[in-house]
């Protein structure tokens, strides 16, 4: 018998049919549920009884879910082709080589052969208070994502405020497909809508995702770029395994820069600066990285500290810039 | 409980298992195959590599449940009755194994790689075996191994 999960009921829908009818009847009756797409994030928050579902529902049995196309000028990517094969697929290469890129720094070869690109950009906020074992955590009060009253990095805060929680956004992947003005299609009760990427992020540590509970990402839409130039940097401990603790995607066309930010605040940060509006480039990198900075927010939530964090991020702008313009030479 | 039947090195087991079991709980506690092993059960050490489908994945991240209709590979089933794989061989010749912990992963991680890749750099290595955490050799003879393994199985001479 299992020692560390709490007992759950498990799902596995073969089709999205069979998925839309379990759903709306779980929503009817009121039941409990999450989606698992690889599973390789929820797994261990359920060992850590970080969330207790009473029922599991599986996304692995749907291959509909699967698979990268071309159609045209646009890439669809279904939300549940893991990291590995996105990072090897030959489109992904030839086109978004910076997408791949980002796919393969997301944790370890064994996670990427499971973990999927909807379950990274849907991917839980953390925490170095909540992310631990239920055995730690009973040693603190619960905090405001443990439904407590109390945030341990930063004491100050209370119901009402603007951010409640400041859960850190992790995802590697996420900051290179909002560069790339990534639209994602989200399936409901109420049907399909598509919306860009940028709006699926609220700034809420305990929930970041403007989803409800009966909707998932079925699949995510990517124009080919036409003539911009994208680059990735994280900074982690180590090269596996390690969750961003800053990731910093640049973009560069002739008319515009575009910065993603990730490991910082509960959502991904977003600055786009026109050249044309600037008197020289200089001018328009250091507004950029002015922008960046005021956006993120750092607390000593990390292996790093803050200020590093915070003083790494317009090295890895500059850097990412000039590397793009190495590249084009 | 749920009844569900998975294919673990070629055989087929059926099975009543809890929905919250793992397929490392199934291999060591229901099927007694324990020579994947039980290391952080958090996804973090890489001890419990399995291959599923070919690919290498880690057992303590995965349910039961999701392994049905998968073919799953363990330690038990990479050497062929008494004729060890050459990976292992080479584990064997080089040191590459002290405690033993890790050997397991290390042996279905550089198995992988091998069948993908002829001739893997030192670079690929590391990275194939980036993941599973050795505190006893210090990584370079398992290194050392796995390129020698390589060469063997080229058809070349040793190291």
């Amino acid at each position: 018998m299992s020692t560390l999960l709490e007992s759950f009921n498990y799902v596995r829908p073969t089709n999205l049919d069979q998925l839309n009818l379990l759903v709306m009847d779980y929503i009817t009756k009121g039941y409990d549920f999450t989606f698992s797409a690889g599973g390789t994030d929820i797994i261990p928050r359920l060992k850590k009884q970080i969330f207790n579902p009473e029922n599991l529902i599986s996304l692995s049995g749907i291959s509909d879910l699967k698979g990268i196309e071309k159609k045209g000028e646009i890439i669809i990517i279904g939300a549940l082709t893991t990291l590995d094969d996105l990072a090897n697929h030959d489109l992904i290469k030839k086109y978004f080589p910076t997408l791949a890129h980002a796919a393969h720094k997301v944790a370890s070869p064994q996670i990427r052969n499971r973990a999927t690109l909807g379950g990274n950009i849907m991917v839980d906020n953390r925490c170095s208070y909540i992310n631990q074992s239920s055995l730690n955590r009973d040693c603190h009060a619960p905090c405001f994502k443990a439904d407590g009253d109390i945030c341990h990095i930063v004491k100050r805060a209370k119901r009402g405020d603007e951010v409640l929680c400041q859960a850190r956004f992790v995802s590697d992947t996420a900051p290179v497909l909002l560069l790339l003005e990534a639209n994602i299609t989200i399936m409901g009760q109420g049907g399909l809508r598509k919306i860009k990427l940028n709006d699926l992020y609220l700034n809420d540590g305990i929930d970041n995702r403007s989803l409800r509970k009966d909707e998932l990402i079925t699949k995510i839409e990517v124009k080919i770029p036409e003539n911009e130039s994208l680059h990735y940097e994280k900074l982690a401990i180590r090269n596996a395994l390690d969750f961003p603790s800053l990731g910093v995607a640049v973009c560069l066309s002739e008319q515009n820069l575009s910065v993603a930010l990730t490991g910082l605040n509960p959502r991904p940060g977003l600055f786009k600066a026109k050249i044309k509006n600037y008197n020289n480039f200089d001018e328009m990198v250091s507004d950029i990285c002015d922008q960046a900075l005021a956006f993120a927010v750092t607390y000593n939530q990390d292996f790093f500290p803050r200020a590093y964090r915070k003083s790494m991020i317009p090295v890895f702008i500059k850097r990412g810039i000039s590397n793009i313009l190495k590249e084009k030479k | 409980m749920n009844l569900t039947t998975v294919s673990v090195n070629g055989l087929d087991y059926t099975k009543a298992v809890s929905p919250s079991m793992t397929l490392l709980e199934f291999l060591r506690e229901e099927l007694g195959l324990t020579g994947t092993k039980n290391g952080c059960d958090s996804g973090e050490c890489g001890c419990c590599s399995v291959m599923v489908d070919g690919k290498p994945m880690l057992s303590c991240l995965m349910l039961v449940l999701e392994a049905e209709g998968h073919k799953i590979t363990t330690i038990e089933g990479i050497a062929q009755g008494n004729d060890l794989h050459p990976v292992q061989e080479a584990m064997v010749e080089y040191g590459a194994i002290q405690c033993g912990y890790c050997t397991p992963a290390m042996v279905i991680n550089g198995v992988h790689l091998l069948e993908n890749n002829k001739n893997p750099s030192n670079e690929e290595i590391k990275e194939c075996i980036s993941a599973t955490v050795c505190r006893c050799t210090g990584y370079n003879s398992i290194e050392r191994a796995i390129h020698s393994a390589a060469a063997k199985m080229k058809g070349g001479c040793h190291g």
